[in-house]
């Protein structure tokens, strides 16, 4: 049994192209020049009922494509998709009740001039949830997003934050079971993000959602999954755990070292101020180079890291994965 | 029965918003009262000159107007909130990106789950100006033309949606293409009596854009008495409309490839 089971997923569409200039411009009126644009090509995947996994890539890779697909928005080209066992773009109720797509972008619509109870009275009534089940999400979410203060506020006069938080309980007031997330924590500060992730973490502890999260930001993908689907031209590049990923995509690791002596010649120097010392060192050599260094240098303090993420992720985008 | 309760949860919804707003309320009932007040003035003195014009009377024509502006005032409550400007809207500002996602008929969320509610002012006026058309009738209309022009005015008001809903549904071929300038022009041909046109105008606002229709047809009724023939024909072509909104819509959906990203 799979939450989600993604077969040769492809999604191309045409787009009118022209050169810049009048010219060309009148020429388009005469005779139109399309591209094909393929945004997905063969894209396969499953993800398993409680997993939480983190869908990333660039720009233009095919994410929100993906995801607009897999709940039932788009109309893919070609391939087989099932979302709990059923085709998304047929568009069931029964389906649409159970998953949710909420969009960092674009967290709640409708009509921005209702107060958030109103919003979420609709919704309640959209997804046809009973009273007593609401009214006891509602007493849950409230307290895990905070949601009291702005129960009575309008939607248009909501923060960034606040209107994330605010999305996210208008999905989950009807229990989905998978959850679709699009850059959640786009734009928002620190704390407002962490705030999101905290929240994520706890509704999928708590319900066993399965959860598939596109993200710029490393840190909700590193807090939040423990998988990674890297994605870029419309193609899967990596599926996997995370720290594989790094391991592959970096063969190095780093030393960081507080010492009197001189290190630099057990590896290459990263960065040194005041006695500290970083050096990169490759992954395999890390256990001996560690060894000695201690026994040649009067060590004060010394640990091992992984490369930071985002540099990892930033070389996986340009360069691409070999 | 779902579908009534969110129309009527988004009626109620529209309804808090809209009393939000005191400056609107007043202004929306004064260009009620102008627009109305324009057309009625027209038509009064047309009648200070002649009896009859194209064969209708004064009281026809008030008749006319007040079916017309009913007709009017239920398309600017239900419809067009929701559909008009829908290539902005709908596609460009992903408002069908939420209607789709929701468990119910995306045509129904699409076209119908909005509404201005303030705009029934125009039902209201409408129904004081048929009353009066009625009022100064030679004879009152009977039972059976009462009932016909009901149905009529239902046709009349599902061809209204039906159109609203193709036009929107071009779209997803053309999305630059915003016609609404052009349909709400259309629109204005209504208010007239089809006999007032020339033939060739006369044939393609019955046939190919049935505006002319929408009000011309019910008032006879009611005036003239119900042509069982004119309520089949109606019928079915709300129901063709209705039925061919649903297919285009159908048929958009599956090209749809999203604006937002």
């Amino acid at each position: 049994m799979t939450a989600v089971e993604v077969e040769n997923l492809s999604m191309s569409y045409k787009a009118p192209v022209r050169k810049g200039g009048l010219r060309a411009a009148f020429g388009s009126l005469v005779r139109r020049e399309y591209k094909t644009v393929q945004a997905l090509d063969e894209v396969s995947f499953t993800i398993a009922p409680g997993e939480v996994a983190g869908f990333i890539g660039p720009n233009g890779a095919g994410k929100t494509t993906t995801m607009k697909i897999l709940s039932g928005i788009l109309h893919p080209t070609s391939g087989a998709v099932q979302v709990l066992g059923t085709v998304p773009w047929q568009r069931r109720s029964a389906f649409l009740k159970r998953i949710a797509f909420v969009r960092g972008s674009q967290p709640v619509g409708g009509s921005q001039e209702l107060t958030v109870m109103d919003s979420l009275e609709y919704q309640r009534l959209l997804y046809d949830v009973p009273r007593t089940t609401f009214r006891r999400t509602l007493a849950d979410l409230e307290a895990l997003l905070e949601l009291e203060p702005l129960l009575e506020r309008q939607l248009r006069a909501l923060s960034l934050g606040e209107r994330m938080r605010v999305g996210l309980a208008m999905a989950l007031i009807y229990h989905p079971e998978v959850l679709f997330l699009d850059e959640p924590t786009i734009g928002l500060d620190v704390t407002a993000a962490s705030q999101i992730r905290e929240f994520v973490q706890e509704y999928v502890e708590q319900t066993g959602a399965t959860v598939l999260l596109t993200s710029h930001y490393m840190a909700d993908v590193a807090s939040l999954c423990p998988r990674l689907i890297l994605i870029d031209k419309g193609k899967v590049q990596y599926d996997g755990p995370l720290a594989e990923l790094s391991a592959r995509l970096s063969p190095y690791k780093l030393i960081r070292i507080s010492t009197q002596g001189d290190p630099s010649s057990f590896g290459e120097v990263v960065d040194k101020a005041d006695g500290r010392w970083v050096l990169r060192v490759p992954r395999d050599e890390v256990a001996g180079t560690t060894g000695r260094l201690l026994q040649a240098l009067e060590v004060v303090d010394l640990a091992v890291e992984e490369p930071p993420l985002e540099k990892v992720i930033d070389q996986a985008y340009r360069e691409g994965l070999r | 029965m779902k579908l009534l309760r969110l129309l009527a949860a988004g009626f109620s919804m529209s309804l808090r918003r809209s009393v939000a707003f005191r400056v609107n309320l007043v202004f929306d009932v004064l260009l009620a009262f102008t627009g109305l007040g324009t057309a009625i003035a027209a038509v009064l003195i047309v009648f200070t000159r002649a009896d009859t014009l194209a064969g209708w009377s004064k009281a026809e024509f008030l008749v006319l107007i007040g079916t017309y502006q009913l007709i009017t005032g239920l398309r600017t409550t239900f419809i067009d909130p929701n559909l008009s400007w829908f290539p902005e809207t709908g596609i460009r500002e992903g408002k069908l990106d939420g209607y789709l996602l929701q468990p119910a008929p995306s045509l129904f969320l699409s076209s119908l789950s909005l509404s201005s509610p303030l705009q029934l002012i125009q039902v209201v006026l409408g129904v004081g100006v048929l009353a009066w058309g009625i009022g100064v009738a030679d004879r009152s209309p009977g039972a059976a033309g009462v009932m016909s022009w009901l149905v009529l005015v239902m046709a009349g008001t599902v061809v209204t949606w039906a159109l609203s809903v193709l036009l929107a549904c071009l779209a997803f071929w053309a999305p630059k293409l915003q016609l609404d300038v052009f349909y709400h022009s259309a629109w204005q041909l209504g208010r007239y009596p089809t006999d007032v046109f020339a033939r060739p105008l006369r044939i393609l606002l019955t046939y190919v854009f049935p505006m002319a229709l929408i009000a011309s047809v019910p008032s006879t009724a009611l005036l003239r008495g119900p042509q069982l023939g004119v309520l089949l024909a109606a019928v079915g072509a709300a129901a063709g409309a209705a039925a061919l909104a649903a297919l285009a819509w159908r048929a958009g959906l599956r090209r749809y490839t999203g604006a937002t990203s």
